[in-house]
């Protein structure tokens, strides 16, 4: 009995520990633990992330049924995977791109709206909670809703977004039918949910964001709080310190004024203590969520010419749009035809529209306007009266929002968001801070460019950008009949009063009164000398009646200046010269630079390794070659020069360089003050700020030397002691991170020419991460007929298994170029024949 | 379903044991091929768990059937293996750039991406789910009564399995 007795409990025992460890087991795999996602769906062989490599195994003709479909369309993909969709009606066209946008890249577009829509967390866990506060905060998703809900549902926008939508959920509900979704939501568990039109909104919200937020005011404000007003208004000044050729010189109407009416204020709390923990808090806060150095990378280079600069008489346009290299690349290339539309070029995928391309008349491209659209506000409360502030005269209470953001592995976080009638409260430490920004306003952007893309002209053009609002955009044009032009499209605020480049009182007197009428917006038509450029400098001259915003935001100007020269010394350019000019990187400070620099050495005492560096740098024309020893030279040493001019101010000053270093450090990329430095070097080499805070008084000539000796000394240290081993390349490299920012799925780091001044730009640090999005000449050679070339660096599919993720990148790095799609030309081997009816799956 | 146990009595011939032998393999065998069909299918479905369902299933049965612990053991870690590898195997035949997939997974997880990771992990997983199965079937699993103490001995004798109350038992 015994025995049996202990036989028994024994079982029992190995029963329940069974049970408990296949428990345990169990729960593990189906729910994960912390970081570790659920495994168990995860690694299933036939559903998990196994399955995406059957995406990834390439593409072959299909047919498949979706819902909605009028009648039959086709998708016929080239061998480097751009697809050239044809369709019997405008909604089947949006309908298949949509669908078509889905196949290659669900998880980009879902990242992309999950982003503006404060969701991450849900998908990264609690690393992804203060990305969306701040978000929610901003109110990409609120804007987003408030546009659609004021679009017209028959409007052609509306149309195109709703059948968009369709065609994403076509694939969203095939793949979930089918196990067959892309990697990163097989393996957090967390999958996609149906698209909508509002998504759509949100990630042009998100381009958006990305390209005119800005923490601008608030940096300029700690600078003037640390270095003092006047060196401030004299280093970072409202108009470009250096001479510049804006696309735009005039003459200009004058402006139309509208005084904003203001209540009087009450007595507020506001000492230099408050105000400037208030911007560091909201410095500090806002940089950190957005990217860091907010709105601060500017490179993108579009340009035309006409007459008899172009070969053949016509018109010839380039673009290349700088953005953060990313793979897949942030393009989708697309050629859509249907009854309403004959347009290729580049979709950014959540979007049914072409942003950048040709149709059979008309080219365009962008470059980001720089203008300012970001104003902060200090808002006036009062302790006593909790969730109100003062506004014209009255007490007014703030408008509350709340959010549950809900965190994958955790509980959902509760937001609470404050509105003002200037937009809504980012920080509340020492004073109340919000923002106005024009991309909270919504903009009818799509609208606008599906316009853009049937225009025949350039009044057309012109007309259709007028409902362009945010993000503020130079558009350049050029057309089959041999017109060029540009114009900037968006909403440039005008301010009643007051000191916009600074934080502004939230009282009423300097609110947005309005925007810049769009007939007085810089622009140009067939200008006399043929050609029109726009490299993100200032668009218009020091007699523009508007403000538009300090030189800190626009670009100093040097790649507009190497372009036009580029251009002026040539007659009947071809495509060829295009592209050779897009890959120029030629950089025009160190050319001007450069020489002062020798001057000022002639007489100096160097080591046999500064007299090898001064050699190189007096044989060389300026190119930033990756093999040039040289180009390591200049660079190291502008930098150099930079800091030991500046830097005894900056630490005299106490300035919080940590709060946001893309805005607050000294750098190449502050390019204003490399604006200055150059503008002091070559006109004024006794310029105070030459001579450090209670130093011994200096000039140009003997800093240069000093930033020289330091130059040498610091390349000496890190590529060895002969000049003649250095290269730029050994120093500065690029990279291209994949999207979902895992390291092994991204390519490089590989050695690099360029810097952020060439034409060719390198943005960032000496480990680029920013540059050409996509490169693109339209040449046009007859009525309706262009001679295209576009290169693009990455490839059509997220999916890293797919032959098409990084299929284009060498060409692109290796400067080769392919034609653009015509929109319904020719069949293709692989086709997608899609009919209407219940979807596949 | 599982390895079949013939009653042998406790004089049994070795010409018949062999023979008893030959049977059981052939039983153990068509058990672990209908145990891959059963994963391989159940993970088409989405049945992640299936591999600790086929476990379950194998070492409850295990008992009744007498089938020595073991056996069910090398059953279920195989039903396990080969359900989730052949399907895996079956894509790499088909073309699909299985390598890749795992690479990004792998890099996605936050780990080196080494494709040997992500292989690893789903066999591993696989595997762990069909013993943790077969091992709780085995617990819950009833002993079936001995026709006789010493068919039940012999049973013990021959194939390691413990017979009904023998405190042995591990």
């Amino acid at each position: 009995m015994r025995r049996t007795g202990g036989t028994a409990r024994r079982r029992v025992i190995e029963a329940v520990a069974a049970l408990c460890v296949s428990g345990a087991l169990l729960a593990f795999l189906a729910s994960g633990l912390g970081p570790v996602p659920p495994l168990g769906q995860a690694l299933d062989p036939g559903t998990g992330v196994w399955a995406s490599a059957e995406d990834a195994a390439g593409v072959r003709s299909e047919t498949l049924r979706l819902p909605g479909l009028r009648g039959p369309v086709t998708v016929s993909f080239s061998p480097a995977g751009v697809p050239t969709v044809a369709a019997g009606s405008d909604g089947d066209l949006f309908e298949a791109l949509g669908y078509t946008h889905a196949r290659f890249r669900l998880t980009q577009m879902d990242l992309q709206r999950r982003l503006g829509s404060g969701r991450m967390a849900e998908l990264v866990g609690p690393a992804g909670v203060e990305s969306d506060k701040f978000q929610l905060q901003l109110g990409l998703l609120r804007t987003a809703e408030a546009q659609w809900a004021a679009t017209p549902h028959d409007s052609e926008s509306a149309v195109a977004l709703l059948a968009y939508a369709r065609g994403v959920n076509a694939w969203i509900g095939q793949a979930r039918a089918a196990h067959r979704r892309p990697a990163l939501f097989s393996l957090t568990g967390v999958h996609p949910a149906d698209w909508t039109p509002v998504d759509s909104l949100v990630v042009q919200g998100v381009l958006t964001e990305n390209t005119s937020f800005t923490t601008g005011p608030l940096a300029l404000s700690i600078l003037q709080r640390s270095l003092g007003e006047r060196h401030t208004r004299e280093w970072f000044p409202v108009l470009p310190p250096n001479a510049q050729r804006p696309y735009d010189p005039g003459p200009y109407e004058k402006a139309v004024s509208k005084p904003a009416a203001a209540g009087r204020a009450p007595a507020v709390r506001d000492d230099g203590a408050t105000a400037a923990t208030a911007d560091r808090t909201a410095l500090a806060w806002i940089a950190a969520q957005a990217g860091g150095s907010a709105g601060s990378q500017r490179n993108s280079n579009a340009w035309a010419v006409n007459g008899p600069l172009a070969a053949g008489g016509r018109a010839m346009l380039a673009g290349d749009p700088h953005l953060p290299h990313t793979l897949p690349s942030y393009w989708f290339q697309a050629a859509l035809r249907s009854p309403g539309y004959s347009v290729t070029g580049f979709t950014l995928p959540g979007m049914p529209a072409v942003l950048i391309g040709r149709n059979e008349h008309i080219s365009w491209t962008v470059t980001n306007a720089q203008t300012q659209s970001t104003f902060y506000y200090r808002e006036v409360t009062d302790p006593h009266r909790p969730g109100e502030y003062y506004w014209r005269g009255a007490w007014r209470r703030m408008e509350r929002l709340t959010y549950a953001i809900p965190v994958r592995g955790g509980a959902p976080v509760r937001l609470t968001v404050d509105l003002t009638v200037h937009g809504p409260v980012m920080t509340q430490l020492g004073q109340t801070m919000s923002v106005y920004w024009t991309g909270a306003t919504g903009s009818p952007s799509l609208t606008a460019i599906l316009s853009v893309a049937r225009a025949r002209d350039f009044d057309g053009f012109t007309a259709a950008l007028r409902d362009w609002h945010s993000p503020a955009q130079n558009f350049v044009y050029a057309d089959d009949a041999g017109n060029i032009g540009a114009v900037a499209a968006g909403h440039f605020p005008i301010v009643a009063s007051g000191e916009p480049w600074l934080p502004l009182p939230g009282t009423g007197a300097a609110d947005v009164t309005g925007m810049v009428p769009y007939e007085a917006a810089p622009r140009v038509y067939n200008p006399p000398d043929h050609m029109v450029v726009s490299a993100n400098d200032r668009p218009v001259g020091a007699g523009y009646p508007y403000y538009l915003g300090p030189s800190t935001g626009f670009d100093p100007g040097y790649r507009t200046r190497r372009i036009r020269d580029y251009l002026g010394s040539r007659r009947a350019m071809t495509k060829d010269d295009f592209t050779a000019l897009q890959h120029d990187v030629t950089d025009g400070l160190a050319i001007r630079i450069v020489p002062r620099l020798l001057d000022a050495l002639r007489d100096d005492r160097l080591t046999p390794a500064e007299r090898e560096a001064r050699a190189q740098l007096a044989a060389w024309q300026g190119a930033m070659d990756p093999d040039s020893g040289a180009a390591a030279v200049w660079w190291t040493f502008w930098n150099a020069y930079l800091t030991a001019v500046f830097q005894p101010w900056w630490t005299a000053g106490k300035v919080p360089v940590h709060l946001d270093p893309g805005r607050l450090a000294i750098s190449a990329s502050q390019t204003t003050l490399s604006g200055s430095l150059e503008s002091w070097t070559l006109r004024d080499q006794d310029n105070a700020a030459f001579t450090p805070p209670r130093g011994r008084a200096r000039t140009a000539r003997e800093v240069m030397r000093a930033a020289f000796h330091r130059a040498i000394a610091d390349l000496s240290a890190r590529l060895g002691p002969s000049p003649q081993s250095w290269a730029w390349g050994r120093v500065h490299s690029v990279s291209f991170p994949s999207l979902t920012g895992a390291p092994g799925l991204g390519y490089g780091p590989l050695p690099a020419g360029g810097d952020p001044q060439t034409v060719n730009a390198a943005g960032g640090d000496m480990s680029s991460v920013f540059g050409p999005s996509m490169r693109m000449v339209v040449n046009w050679v007859g009525e309706s007929r262009s001679d295209d070339a576009t290169a693009y660096p990455g490839g059509q599919s997220e999916n890293p298994g797919s032959p098409w993720y990084r299929n284009l990148l060498a060409e692109w790095l290796s400067g080769r170029y392919r034609p653009l799609p015509v929109p319904g030309a020719g069949s293709s081997p692989v086709t997608w024949t899609l009919s209407a009816g219940r979807e596949d799956g | 379903m599982t390895e079949l146990a013939t009653p042998v009595g406790a004089g049994a011939q070795a010409p018949r044991a062999f023979a008893v032998t030959g049977q059981r393999a052939v039983a153990w065998a068509c058990t672990v091929v209908a145990g891959v069909a059963a994963v391989w299918a159940g993970s088409l479905l989405g049945w992640w768990w299936s591999p600790f369902a086929c476990g379950l299933v194998v070492g409850f049965a295990a008992r009744p059937l007498r089938c020595r612990r073991r056996s069910a053991i090398a059953a279920a870690a195989l039903i396990a293996l080969a359900g989730w590898g052949l399907p895996l195997l079956w894509r790499v035949l088909d073309g699909e750039p299985v390598g890749a997939a795992a690479r990004t997974a792998a890099a996605l997880a936050g780990l080196p991406p080494a494709p040997v990771l992500v292989v690893s992990a789903t066999m591993l997983t696989a595997v762990c789910q069909s013993l943790a199965g077969a091992w709780l079937g085995w617990a819950l699993g009833v002993d079936r009564p001995p026709a006789d103490q010493g068919e039940s001995n012999a049973q013990a004798d021959q194939d390691g399995s413990t017979a009904p109350g023998d405190p042995s038992e591990a």
